[in-house]
């Protein structure tokens, strides 16, 4: 939804929450303080059975707002309610998280898919970069206008991420480290030594670092092709690493996007990474995949 | 299996067991075990077989443990004699009075030629009681395991059962040390078993070959430790799920675990999930802070609700 004025937002998006009250569906709000505001006043006392989040929390990695979305979603269901009606309206940050977070409005189609969720992403036309406003309607197929009507430039996800890949991460000066890797449990320990020594990480993030290397390097070892190796750079309060490989990289464009599957089928590995990296990249060429990720020190 | 009831002279009255049992396991290279000890010894020469074995033995006799030397093949039996006597411990009056029995491996673990390790963990438990009767502070079990090779089924579910015996030694006055010829089994499966032992006795060169342990608490919990991955994760599934089906509570210890990964992480859900089936809520104990993110992070804790973490 893209609007422009403050009337246009409270009068389309009260709406559309009433209807899911009714329906008995859980109503939640990630918005901008204002907004949420706006909106209270819009709802009057059906406002108290709505759940609003402040979008500078709600919105600080990708895979970790597809975690909250699923987590509300099971709490809904445990509630006995038929669903969840959801206005998001993302907050892209500056230039450097636009594509991550395009890549996120696309994903959500697919992991969704199933789901009795219904929601809207409102797009503040006056504040948001034209780029950002032509990419909504590559991620929605449905654009409120204030009547829905088919988008003609949107692109299922899997098009989409592919066409739009992670913006790469590049590491400058010359690594810490650079090594190839037989085995996952040598690289944690060298690793683990470098890091711990130096001291350029807290334990907890340390911990994370190793869990989402191993990952990593194991889906090298068991996918890739070729020995691979590890890059690592390092700084106080930041890692960053590149694992690489001569393998085709993951098949799913959405591996990582989706949250695990209950039955334990399917890998949790790029979940995990995306969730706990401040960055996360993968690309793939004709000289092989490369994963760049980045820990750092909150 | 060949057990000579020759206990005719009455000891006096044995000491109390109250050897504390160190759960995780240590590498020591000779025989100098203890009561409630598990072990498994790699050996690579026959110097090392008989240097270790001489020191084994020699220190159960002088200890007042009942000692019990498994052979297989069945002709190596005398070579545990050969062993002590070259060592000059005198052996007239233990193999006269029943300390000391030698006898096939084969024998003992296998009946018309299957393995059932039930009847074994009671065969054991009922010598281990049987020796204190007769006035010994314990069962000291010395077993060649070469008959393994020629038994398929037995070789698959072995660390299961070496789980199970671990859990016995744990309980009761038994110190078990299982021999294994390095050169007859595969690297791999080197490393499941050495897993799944409490100490290791070896002088093998080089770092173990994983660095992930299980083995039983004196209070019957089984407990993880060192490092678990997907280079051996799903192979340990069974093995744990056997394990701890046997103990005598439905929990895992996980206080001695430095790493898991998404793989060992679904070994382990795999195993309690078993579990619970049959005796309900599984509870995993001593979860460090980075376990308890995964477990959250991975949604496993929304796959298992049969499993507290605490």
């Amino acid at each position: 939804m893209f609007y422009d004025r403050d009337d246009e937002f409270t009068t389309v998006l009260s709406a559309f929450l009433r209807t899911g009250l009714t329906r008995g569906d859980a109503a939640v709000v990630a918005s901008t303080p204002a907004n949420i505001v706006l909106l209270r006043d819009a709802l009057g006392d059906q406002a108290g059975e709505v759940t609003f989040l402040d979008r500078d929390d709600w919105y600080r990695r990708p895979t970790t707002t597809v975690a909250g979305w699923q987590r509300l979603l099971d709490q809904a269901i445990a509630e006995g309610r038929p669903g969840v009606s959801i206005v998001g309206e993302v907050g892209f940050g500056p230039p450097d998280r636009h594509v991550g977070w395009t890549r996120y409005e696309s994903a959500l189609n697919a992991v969704f898919t199933q789901a009795p969720a219904e929601i809207v992403c409102p797009y503040d036309v006056r504040a948001l970069p034209s780029a950002v406003l032509a990419d909504a309607c590559r991620t929605h197929a449905t654009v409120l206008d204030p009547q829905p009507v088919g988008s003609d430039r949107y692109q299922p996800p899997d098009q989409l991420l592919r066409q739009l890949p992670d913006p790469a991460l590049r590491p400058i000066g010359t690594p810490a480290l650079a090594a190839t890797f037989a085995d996952v449990a040598g690289l944690r320990r060298q690793v683990r030594t470098l890091v711990h020594t130096v001291g350029w990480l807290a334990d907890d993030r340390l911990d994370d670092l190793l869990l989402v290397l191993s990952e990593m390097a194991s889906n090298s070892l068991r996918h890739g092709a070729g020995r691979p190796s590890l890059h690592l750079w390092g700084a106080p309060g930041e890692i960053v690493c590149e694992i690489r490989d001569q393998g085709t990289g993951p098949d799913d464009p959405l591996a990582g996007y989706r949250p695990p599957d209950p039955n334990m089928e399917g890998s949790r590995g790029l979940w995990i990474a995306r969730q706990v990296c401040d960055d996360f990249a993968i690309s793939a060429d004709e000289a092989g995949t490369r994963v760049t990720f980045a820990i750092r020190t909150s | 299996m060949s057990y000579h009831p020759s206990y005719a002279v009455v000891r006096g009255t044995g000491e109390a067991v109250t050897g504390m049992r160190r759960c995780g396991t240590r590498t020591v290279s000779d025989g100098a075990l203890a009561l409630h000890d598990h072990a498994c010894l790699v050996y690579t020469s026959p110097d090392e077989h008989r240097r270790v074995l001489t020191d084994y033995l020699s220190r159960g006799l002088a200890r007042n443990e009942r000692v019990l030397f498994l052979a297989s093949p069945p002709e190596r039996a005398p070579l545990a004699i050969e062993y002590l006597l070259d060592a000059g411990v005198p052996l007239d009056v233990p193999l006269a009075e029943g300390q000391l029995v030698i006898g096939a491996a084969e024998e003992a673990y296998l009946v018309d030629g299957r393995f059932d390790g039930d009847d074994r963990l009671r065969a054991y438990a009922a010598q281990v009681r049987a020796a204190v009767d007769d006035g010994y502070l314990g069962l000291r079990v010395a077993a060649e395991l070469s008959w393994l090779q020629g038994c398929p089924d037995a070789r698959h579910s072995w660390p299961g059962y070496e789980l199970r015996a671990d859990l016995l030694a744990a309980r009761l006055p038994f110190t078990a040390l299982c021999i294994y010829d390095g050169q007859r089994w595969k690297p791999d499966e080197l490393a499941l078993i050495e897993s799944v032992h409490q100490v290791n006795v070896s002088v093998r060169p080089g770092p173990p070959l994983i660095r992930f342990r299980v083995c039983a608490s004196p209070d019957g919990v089984l407990c993880l430790g060192g490092e678990l991955d997907f280079t051996h994760a799903d192979r340990l599934v069974p093995a744990l799920t056997t394990a701890a089906l046997a103990a005598e509570r439905p929990m895992l210890d996980v206080s001695g675990l430095e790493f898991v990964d998404v793989a060992g992480m679904r070994a382990l859900v795999r195993a309690c999930r078993a579990v619970a089936d049959l005796r309900g809520l599984v509870t995993i104990r001593g979860a460090s802070r980075a376990f308890q993110r995964l477990w959250r992070l991975g949604s496993f804790d929304v796959a298992t609700r049969a499993v507290t973490v605490q």
